[in-house]
């Protein structure tokens, strides 16, 4: 068997079986010159290649099983499925938003009551220990608060793109891995995460009590803030 | 012990056909992982490492082209025709990496069982 007879015996067993023959016919032609510059006969490479209808049958089934056929209902089903995630998503992102200004506004009351700035008297009197203790514990929040928006958004991120994978599957012609859809981190991202979120919750809890339990001293009332007029109108 | 679908005796099982086929895409795979390639050269350096028919690769390469993994670029060589590359895709290689930790740790275990 030639060149030529090789060529022609495939292209017989592909015609109208699989897309774009003349691609295929292309790379067993390049097939053949590299090997002739290389010295080998027609007969040769032909006889080393396979037969030219056992290969048809492999290119066939590599095609077979992506051409499935989709239904018009499941495009716009899928179509309509979006503009409700697309939605819900909108929601999520503006949430982390939310959660980000939150561990901010934490950050700069710690701030404030640690150095005892007082922008437009907006923060009540009390003693320095009190006020020292309550920044450190509204710092630790900040941290707390800070973890929250980037856990969520890691979340909020990998939902995003599974989703896509997920209609892109349904409506594409080739099937691809779906992906997970919680945050992926390495161990020691995830390692660290725990133990900076962990040192944060406990400082926030023994900071809250100690400051409660001073001011409650130095107040001398478990309602400290009614001896020192905190909500009452001067 | 790797033999094209073609030259396969009557008796074996499809799965087993199936599971030889997707250790070749592993090694194409493997190979396009490396740098992009020549149809030609994956065909040699394969049927040279691995007792296979040298025209199966084609058909290999082209699924896993229709699966997405890989694409494929014309490129001009000094003096020829252009030649057709073949190059992983960002999917191809998150697969590959998945395929290879696979068979490494599968191969591993029965590695120790045959010990």
């Amino acid at each position: 068997m030639n060149k030529a007879e090789f060529l022609e015996r495939m292209e017989r067993s592909l015609k109208g079986r699989v897309e774009d023959v003349s691609d295929i016919l292309g790379e067993y032609e390049q097939h053949f010159a590299q090997k002739t510059a290389d010295g080998y006969s027609e007969e040769e490479i032909a006889a080393k290649l396979e037969k030219p209808e056992v290969l048809a049958e492999q290119f066939v089934q590599a095609d077979s099983g992506h051409r499935r056929p989709i239904s018009i209902i499941a495009r716009i089903g899928v179509a309509f499925l979006s503009i409700f995630a697309f939605a819900f998503f909108a929601c999520l992102f503006a949430s982390v938003l939310v959660i980000g200004a939150a561990a901010l506004v934490s950050l700069v009351t710690g701030i404030c009551l640690i150095t005892t700035l007082n922008p437009a008297g907006l923060i009540p009197p009390m003693p320095y220990a009190g006020s020292l203790l309550m920044g450190i514990c509204a710092a630790a929040l900040a941290v707390l608060l800070a973890l929250c928006t980037i856990y969520f958004f890691l979340y909020a991120k990998q939902l995003v793109k599974a989703y896509s994978r997920w209609a892109r599957n349904s409506i594409g012609s080739s099937i691809y891995p779906p992906l997970p859809i919680n945050p992926q981190l390495g161990p020691a991202q995830w390692r660290h995460f725990r133990n900076v979120a962990l040192i944060a919750l406990a400082v926030f809890g023994a900071t809250f009590v100690a400051g409660y339990v001073v001011m409650a001293a130095s107040a001398g009332s478990l309602g400290f803030w009614h001896v020192w007029h905190w909500f009452s109108s001067r | 012990m790797f033999v094209a679908e073609g030259q396969q005796g009557k008796g074996s099982s499809t799965v087993n056909v199936q599971y030889k086929k997707g250790v070749l895409e592993l090694c194409v795979l493997a190979m396009l992982h490396e740098g992009d390639q020549y149809g030609y050269d994956v065909s040699e350096y394969l049927s040279r490492q691995i007792d296979i028919a040298d025209g199966t690769v084609y058909p290999i390469l082209r699924k896993l082209k229709t699966d997405g993994l890989v694409t494929t670029y014309l490129s001009e060589e000094s003096g020829g025709p252009p030649r057709k590359y073949y190059t992983l895709t960002a999917l191809g290689r998150e697969e590959y990496i998945r395929a290879r930790d696979e068979w490494l740790s599968f191969a591993r275990t029965v590695e120790g069982m045959l010990k």
